[in-house]
């Protein structure tokens, strides 16, 4: 058993093992192992390059010179989809040629390599040169002494369509390895880093596996607001939910929990955050939604009682949800979603009907932005409030209003602009349609 | 909203004599009269907009806010959710002069907005008498939210009458229900059978409620004890029912089988962190009863080590009452060491795999071994079990949960002899941390720790230095050559050996001038350790002063630790008073807090910095406030200071709360002119830091102080109550140590 572990810089352990045959070593372990000893990144549209330092690299064969290099190639495994079907995990095992009759031995040096996985199914973007991000995604991943890789795609990225099982083609970049002392390399993963060309393969990503409504719903509601802004999604998701009852939609939450816990998901979890303080409201009329312990912050611990925001870090305004907190950096762990659906098991009831929105999201906004509570904020926070509210409440009725300005605009020009549109929305007396569940207008 | 049931309210008036109430069949529609539009020029909407801003700011309003009232009564009914909210807290703000808007805040009743109704429950109750028989016809109404809202307004103003509450008690809605558990937790004993039925309601949220109820009106125990003894064995519930028997203390016993075998509970409601319910429980309750022995003994073997861990607390608490559980204790603890071994060597090459619970399995076979001792006594027996487990342990084992060695008596002492010279490695090093605990009741092993001190084996001979430095100043003879010839074996560095000759408080002209030369070390560490020894030490306090405060000066030693140090000669050096009021003006914080809580050690002859001490009294930080009034109290005997600040800090955050537990404790006996701040905090439902508190007690230990820890100690609340008799036992101790 071949057990590598790798430290990062802020002390976490990774530990990846891989059954290997060790041949005449026979029982006894061996412990292959690199330590990070820090990392470096650069982005920009046009490329990005990852950097990472490690040291203690234990366990690995010595690095081959060029030749052997680019007489790889890669044997895929078919892609596999996680139960959500968000993420595409691809595998593979590396080989060069073997000494004499040996036919071919795994890659068992140190090697960073680089995943490519095409955004649009059926396509050949060219990546003899390297890759573009506008066609292409990516993950970077070591090679454990066995040879194997597993990269993970966030396939939300693609044009994938989830009901159905499509070609995607892959590949595989090197990455840049230098040797700084006999156990310290720097590696450095590189979107101008060709594919190789015996890797650049098509692949079928499968169909995404059935799941219930609510599941669903919960899934594409997943990245709001800092993701995706559109409140729409949300309010779907807790109507689903609403329509449960108690018990069924918080086992759907748990659910959902659940298959986001594993490698990938992060953010996703704080959905349920969302959806508890939106779907539930507390047994008691003395009582409050625990404010939830995530890298989401509105401050109004100092306010007066009648100033603070009862849904913090949210909103609801006749029916129409917002985020008012902004994202923050913290140390420790989040709070963790079983939480606060602990919470709701305990000390919550579901709201008496679903959401229904009254009024148009511009005009909801404005009664959130304009009130005597908001103007109590510190200046921090209602700046990104008002940031934030505005795109939510403009994406929650895109469709129905001109499309703005993707430039970036001073506070007058954002002023003007925020006004035009809140006229234009009541020109188009836009209003919730319960029957469809989306915001509608006039037709044009 | 089903319009069947007509309410008719007339909404202008000066009191509620004369409001018309039409109540029709079964649902309800108000009418709110228009208001008239006679101008007035203190009701103009800028008025009404600077009465709102005023509420969300928690400002004073400068006007009459009852002229806005028919403003703020159309804001309610019409304004957008936001500023509705306000206006509904800003009628609740005039209170019963606001008696005109009942029946629109009644509307918001049914407001499908949770804080909405909130707020308008807030204002109807804050207006008073007059909301009442609007709200009493409200129970009726067809909105379930209307109903759970207008319980909860009457059962706040106590207005709630039990025939009601017993037929909402079955209301359909668990809101209702769950209001009528909050109202039920005021009404006394009669509310307990209902609040005990709830806690079957199907709707989790309402049994939580009942739960609670029944552990606030604690009106009568014999019926609610084991009505919440049962709810324990529904899963959801258990935490809620376990800390409402917390609070009934000592009368729960009954119900630490029952908490045992359900663990876990669930976590502790609004806590951030893993805490289970069971073991705050277990905590408040105490020892368990002895019917329950055998039936306790069974969990000492639960597959869940943290069960046995509960277990063996709960017998240990029993004391010698528990004596019958002592050797299916040894079992236990054997078995577990062994389940210990076997699982650590399952997983020896698996470093990182989250299923080798080995470590907290040793630790629950060190609780099962401690229980030994609390149930036994005995501490012949102890030691020879001790012997035989150290085998299956196959290492030391260190016991302080809590540790036995802290009940040994003088004549139990001589027991621990036979770890000390046992071949064993593991029972040297068991019986050294016996020594450790002990202290100085461990002079009479001094020989066999010395013994141990002169072992070729390192890691025995610097713990059993150790050791000899914790029995303190009757070993010193003995122990000093043997400490001295280590150091220069190099076994101790020169901190270490600074440390221990502290606390042997031996002094010779060869230590002395190791300790002065060592005040110029580059190791600041051991700068610090020699400083501390010097000053712990010497007989030529002046020199010493100088020297130390010259090593500060030449930067080898920071001013935090020379001060540190300098305190072993306040207040017979006066000498360093002007090194403190420099400073006292350090850019350091802690330097200044540090130097200002030294100087009130000198007392009276600190007075000439008196001056340089009050400026500090306006300081931002509380910390360095606090601890300036207390040098003045000690100083000048001015207590109003201190008085201004313990009052702010007992009301402010817990991190103050525990800086003036402390800085009363700092002053023994004259910290009882504070005593009033101490036992308000003990009185305070909920309260934090209690054995801060007791200590607080203890160290003042004044009639007063005495009588407070004995009233304590019949407390229901174990923490209370054993706390408290512990504190009474050392001073009684302490008392006959003095009398000795």
């Amino acid at each position: 058993m071949f057990r590598i572990s790798l430290c990062n810089a802020s002390g976490i352990i990774l530990l990846l093992t891989s059954a290997a045959d060790i041949g005449d070593v026979g029982a006894e372990d061996v412990q292959v192992s690199a330590t990070s000893a820090g990392s470096s990144w650069h982005w920009t549209p046009d490329e990005w390059v990852y950097t990472e330092e490690y040291e203690e690299i234990q366990g690995y064969a010595q690095r081959p010179d060029d030749d052997v290099l680019q007489s790889m190639t890669v044997e895929w495994q078919p892609p596999e989809l996680d139960a959500l079907g968000n993420f595409c995990t691809v595998r593979g095992r590396l080989s060069v040629p073997g000494n004499g009759a040996e036919g071919r031995r795994p890659v068992d040096w140190f090697q960073g390599v680089t995943v490519y996985m095409a955004k649009t199914p059926g396509s050949k973007p060219d990546w003899s040169a390297g890759m573009n991000q506008v066609d292409t995604l990516d993950d970077t991943t070591l090679v454990s002494t066995a040879g194997e890789f597993a990269a993970v795609i966030d396939v939300r990225k693609t044009q994938h369509d989830r009901t159905l099982p499509e070609p995607f083609q892959f590949g595989l970049a090197l990455a840049q390895h230098t040797i700084t002392s006999k156990s310290n390399q720097q590696v450095v993963w590189d979107s101008k880093a060709p594919a190789m060309a015996a890797t650049v393969q098509m692949q079928t990503v499968p169909a995404a596996g059935r799941l219930s409504r609510e599941l669903e719903l919960i899934n594409r509601a997943s990245g709001w607001p800092f993701q995706h802004p559109n409140g729409v999604d949300l309010i779907r998701a807790v109507n689903a939910l609403q329509r449960l009852g108690k018990e069924r939609a918080l086992a759907t939450l748990e659910e959902y929990a659940e298959m986001t816990s594993g490698i990938g998901y992060f953010e996703e979890q704080e959905i349920v955050f969302w959806i508890v303080r939106t779907l539930f409201e507390p047994i008691r009329l003395d009582d409050r939604i625990p404010r939830p312990l995530i890298a989401v912050w509105l401050d109004d611990e100092e306010l007066p009682p009648s100033a603070r925001w009862p849904l913090n870090p949210m909103a609801v305004v006749d029916d129409v949800p917002f985020m008012l907190g902004h994202q923050v950096g913290m140390g420790g762990v989040p709070e963790p979603p079983a939480w606060q659906i602990e919470w709701a098991r305990r000390h919550g009831v579901v709201r008496d009907a679903p959401l229904k929105p009254a009024m148009s999201p511009l005009l909801a906004a404005e009664v959130i932005l304009g009130s005597h509570q908001f103007r109590q904020l510190d200046e921090y926070a209602r700046d990104e409030a008002t940031r934030s509210v505005r795109a939510q409440a403009y994406a929650m009725a895109a469709g129905l209003l001109p499309p703005i300005t993707t430039e970036r605009l001073d506070d007058t020009e954002e002023e003007i602009q925020w006004r035009n549109l809140v006229e234009e929305s009541a020109v188009q007396e836009i209003r919730w349609d319960a029957g469809r569940e989306e915001f509608v207008g006039k037709p044009r | 909203m089903g319009l069947s049931r007509e309410v008719a309210m007339q909404a202008r008036c000066d009191s509620w004599l004369t409001v018309v109430v039409a109540i029709a069949a079964s649902n309800a529609t108000i009418a709110v009269a228009q208001r008239p539009d006679a101008p007035n020029p203190e009701n103009s909407p800028e008025n009404v907009q600077r009465l709102l801003q005023a509420v969300a700011a928690d400002d004073v309003f400068d006007g009459d806010a009852a002229v806005l009232i028919p403003d703020l009564m159309e804001l309610v009914t019409r304004g957008d959710q936001r500023e509705s909210d306000l206006a509904i807290r800003a009628l609740g703000g005039i209170k019963s002069r606001a008696a005109q808007a009942v029946p629109v805040l009644c509307l918001k009743l049914d407001s499908s907005g949770h804080s909405t109704r909130s707020a308008a429950v807030d204002a109807l109750v804050a207006i008073g008498d007059q909301s009442v028989a609007p709200l009493q016809e409200l129970l009726r109404a067809d909105s379930p939210r209307t109903r759970a809202a207008a319980v909860q307004a009457l059962g706040r103003m106590d207005r709630m009458g039990l025939n009601d509450l017993e037929r909402l008690a079955g209301d359909a809605d668990p809101r209702v229900r769950a209001a009528v558990a909050t109202a039920l937790s005021r009404l006394g004993r009669l509310g307990v059978a209902r609040l005990a039925s709830l806690l079957r309601d199907p709707e989790l949220g309402v049994a939580v409620e009942a739960a609670r109820g029944l552990q606030s009106n604690r009106d009568d125990p014999d019926l609610a004890i084991p009505k919440l003894i049962e709810a324990i064995s529904r899963k959801e519930l258990a935490w809620a029912a376990a800390t409402a028997l917390a609070d009934y203390g000592i009368d729960a016993r009954r119900a630490v089988p029952a908490i045992i075998a359900t663990y876990p509970l669930g976590r502790t409601d609004r806590f951030f962190g893993w805490c289970d319910a069971a073991e705050k429980a277990l905590e408040h309750i105490g020892p368990p009863d002895e019917r329950d022995l055998e039936l306790l003994c069974t969990y000492l073997t639960h597959e869940d080590e943290e069960a046995q861990i509960l277990a063996a607390k709960s017998l240990a608490l029993m004391g010698t009452k528990g004596r019958s559980a002592a050797s299916a204790l040894e079992a236990a603890a054997q078995a577990t060491f062994r389940r210990s071994l076997g699982v650590q060597r399952e997983f020896e090459s698996a470093r990182y795999d989250y299923r080798d619970n080995s470590g907290r399995l040793f630790v629950a076979a060190e609780y099962l071994t401690a229980a030994v001792w609390h149930v036994t006594h005995d501490a012949d027996r102890f030691v020879a079990f001790l012997e035989r487990a150290l085998i299956a342990a196959e290492s030391p084992i260190d016991l302080s949960h809590p540790s036995p060695w802290d009940e040994f008596t003088a004549d139990d002492v001589r027991s621990i002899e036979r770890l000390l010279r046992s071949p064993n490695l593991d029972a040297q090093l068991t019986g050294l941390g016996a020594v450790d605990d002990m202290r100085a009741l461990a002079e009479p092993l001094r020989s066999a720790v010395v013994d141990l001190a002169r072992s070729a084996d390192v890691s025995v001979s610097r713990q059993a230095i150790w050791s000899l430095a914790a029995i303190g100043p009757t070993a010193a003879d003995e122990a000093a050559p043997i400490v001295l010839l280590k150091w220069r074996e190099g076994v101790l560095s020169l901190s270490e050996f600074a440390s221990v000759v502290s606390h042997l408080h031996y002094r010779s002209d060869e230590t002395q001038a190791l300790f002065e030369a060592g005040l110029n070390d580059r190791d600041r560490s051991t700068a610090k350790a020699c400083a501390r020894a010097l000053c712990a030490t010497s007989t030529q306090h002046e020199r010493t002063a100088a020297l130390v405060i010259a090593a500060a000066r030449m930067e080898t030693l920071d001013d935090r630790d020379a001060i540190e140090a300098l305190r072993a000669l306040i207040p017979a050096e006066e000498s360093l008073i002007p090194y403190l009021v420099e400073q006292m003006r350090s850019d350091d914080f802690w330097t200044r807090h540090d130097a200002i809580s030294a100087m009130g050690r000198f007392g009276r002859a600190a007075a000439p910095a008196t001056s340089a001490l009050q400026v500090n009294l306006n300081n931002e930080a509380a910390e360095i406030r606090l601890t300036t009034a207390k040098s003045l109290f000690q100083i000048l005997g001015d207590a109003s200071h201190l008085e201004q600040e313990l009052k702010s800090a007992f009301d402010d955050e817990a991190r103050d709360q525990v800086n003036a537990i402390e800085t009363v404790a700092e002053l023994g006996p004259a910290g009882n002119s504070f005593l009033h701040h101490l036992v308000a905090a003990l009185r305070t439902p909920g309260r934090m830091f209690v054995e801060d508190l007791i200590d607080a007690l203890q160290a003042i230990g004044t009639a007063e102080a005495v009588a407070v820890l004995e009233e304590t100690a019949t407390s229901k609340d174990w923490v209370l109550r054993s706390n408290a008799t512990v504190a009474l036992r050392k001073l009684r101790d302490a008392d006959r140590r003095g009398e000795d």
